[in-house]
């Protein structure tokens, strides 16, 4: 098991500029809780690329399956002639096609989301006491413990204790 | 030290901003609140009496005739699709724009645009006479004989427009609201609110990765849900382009219909954040910067649509053809001359008063003129549906239209219903962002 430390930071702006700080030069496995984004993340570049490809990827079979839904009932189902007009046109079919890939694009990426975002962390009282801290606008900081062997790390997070602005804890992973 | 200062400042606007809305929830609703709610129900009555008389006694009650079958419900619903429009177009399209003033607004616009989509949808299904067996007309299902329903028909294309906008749009709403539903969950003191926030935000906990994910899903349903709000009106429009009626039949008709949605979704948006602002004292919040603003759009939204008439005026003299010109007279100077003269002064000619500042920053006056192009605007839709069908080309068709007393009554009810969902949904979600207000205007600190 590993030990890590929860840094809890009282005010959202400290705690953007310690993670700015920190994180600019160093690349420590971490994550974070906050109730807000910090501008610049410096870590996982590949997970905000994934939702847009899943919703192309929806989009086109949101169109392939319209357009084969539009043609397979006008043409092939039960072909009905209408003042002499084609069966199935593809100019004509590009309204229900727009709309619907943009319905499975959405679904689908509403579905990714849900899914790629579950929280991970394993103890329920940690997750719940992270929770309350968010929504008192507090953020916290979750790194390995061996982090503090760092001469940079413990530099920062000393002066950031000695000016009362966080409060650090210890558990296990 | 005024870096201490700034701080204290953009995390105590944290939590302010989420006492505030706790309050509002918390609380429980004012007196004004209680008396806006009844009076809105009470309009909502008569929209059901007139259902239920329509669906009892049928569409005799209605002032339509062969001639005129489309009348008053499709004005109706054009002009509350047409509101819905604004709702989108400031949450989506200013976000992609990165028009940060939209915070303190867009939950208010996103919940525009989904009541009054429920609100206009009423009308189509109404109008069909048999309610009961509109999932046979409308879903994709095949009906007698194993027919499929006609996907050619514009009809049918606004039945997938609207429905997937209005699922689209409570999607986008339901994802805006996840943080802050995050974190009212455990500051509403009422447990069936405590249930519901902490139902829809179960998984959120706010951690990088799933702000990562926040922020991605956010731009991507942005994205995708603004060519959606351009494509929804202009299917609208082709219920009436696509048709061979004079006055209806004209290539304008998608860009005339988006810039009047906007325009009228603009005005109706200025009306709600008068009265809301006043309501739940966010005064500071729904600025007069951003009432400025609104009306701005709502400006440049008129001048377009000024700009469309004017083409289509010009098409009807080049082109020289003796229907559209018979069509349009009788909207200049026949029988529907005061509606088509109030609705070109509601639209074009009240409007340019917001060209003075000081009128665009008056709360009053923006009230005075966003309620005239409310007005203004469903003019215009009855303008083009009904003398249109009035007198198209065999002068033996020719007929006259009154609305009936039960049309009205489901016409005035839909305000009623309208507003009454609003009032509901702001009673029991936050009616600002507390994530995006917080973002604003918060300085990130330098270092180095």
């Amino acid at each position: 098991m590993t030990k890590i430390l929860y840094i809890v930071f009282h005010d959202f702006e400290d705690f953007e500029f310690f993670y700015d700080k920190i994180f600019s030069k160093r690349n420590f496995n971490h994550n974070y809780y906050s109730a807000r984004d910090v501008s610049s993340d410096y870590k996982i570049e590949k997970d905000s690329k994934i939702l847009p490809m899943i919703a192309l990827i929806a989009g086109i079979i949101g169109i392939l399956a319209a357009v084969f839904f539009q043609f397979w009932t006008s043409a092939s189902d039960y072909p009905l002639n209408l003042s002499g007009k084609p069966f199935f046109s593809f100019l004509i079919s590009i309204p229900i096609t727009f709309e619907f890939m943009v319905f499975i694009s959405v679904l689908a990426i509403l579905v990714s989301f849900l899914f790629l975002s579950k929280s991970k962390i394993k103890e329920p009282d940690v997750e719940k006491e992270i929770k309350k801290l968010i929504s008192e606008g507090k953020s916290v900081l979750k790194v390995e413990a061996e982090i503090v062997n760092d001469d940079f790390f413990r530099m920062h997070l000393i002066e950031f204790m000695q000016k009362d602005k966080i409060v650090v804890n210890q558990n296990y992973d | 030290m005024p870096e201490e200062k700034q701080n204290k400042e953009n995390n105590d606007k944290f939590v302010f901003l989420t006492k505030l809305a706790a309050n509002s929830l918390n609380n429980g609703s004012s007196g004004y609140y209680r008396v806006l709610l009844t009076v809105s129900i009470v309009i909502t009555l008569f929209a059901i009496v007139g259902v239920y008389l329509t669906t009892s006694k049928g569409l005799k009650l209605w002032g339509i005739n062969n001639s005129i079958p489309w009348a008053l419900d499709i004005t109706n619903f054009v002009f509350w699709i047409g509101i819905s429009h604004a709702g989108s177009l400031i949450s989506a399209i200013l976000f992609l724009l990165r028009q940060h003033w939209r915070a303190g607004i867009h939950r208010i616009a996103e919940a525009m645009t989904i009541f009054a989509l429920f609100t206009a949808i009423i009308y189509p299904i109404f109008h069909t006479g048999r309610p009961w067996l509109t999932i046979f007309w409308v879903f994709p299902v095949p009906i007698q004989s194993g027919v499929w329903v006609n996907f050619k028909s514009p009809l049918m294309w606004d039945v997938f427009a609207i429905l997937i906008y209005l699922i689209s749009s409570i999607i986008f709403l339901y994802i805006g609201l996840l943080p802050d539903l995050a974190i009212l969950s455990k500051k509403v003191k009422s447990v069936f609110l405590q249930k519901i926030y902490s139902f829809l935000s179960s998984f959120w906990i706010g951690s990088s990765k799933q702000w990562k994910n926040y922020k991605a899903t956010y731009l991507v349903i942005a994205g995708l849900i603004t060519p959606l709000v351009l494509s929804v009106h202009s299917i609208v429009s082709f219920d009436f382009a696509v048709s061979l009626v004079p006055g209806w039949h004209t290539t304008i008709m998608p860009p005339y219909f988006v810039a009047g949605a906007i325009f009228s979704g603009c005005a109706s948006l200025v009306v709600l954040l008068i009265i809301f602002r006043k309501l739940f004292n966010l005064e500071e919040i729904i600025s007069v910067d951003v009432m400025e603003k609104v009306n701005k759009l709502m400006l440049v939204s008129g001048l377009m649509l000024a700009y469309s008439y004017l083409t289509e005026y010009f098409f009807l003299f080049y082109g020289a053809n003796p229907f559209e010109n018979q069509s349009f007279s009788n909207r200049f100077i026949g029988d529907y001359k005061y509606v088509f003269w109030s609705m070109f002064a509601m639209n074009i000619i009240f409007p340019q008063l917001l060209w003075v500042k000081k009128i665009r920053r008056s709360i009053p006056f923006s009230l005075f003129v966003s309620v005239f192009v409310l007005l203004g605007m469903w003019l215009e839709r009855y303008s083009i549906i009904v003398p249109s069908l009035a007198k198209d080309y065999i002068s033996s068709s020719w007929d006259v239209y009154f609305p009936t007393l039960t049309e009205i009554s489901i016409l005035i009810g839909s305000f009623g219903l309208f507003m009454t969902l609003f009032l509901l949904f702001l009673r029991f979600f936050p009616i600002f962002s507390i994530y995006d207000l917080s973002k604003l205007n918060s300085n990130k600190k330098n270092y180095d």
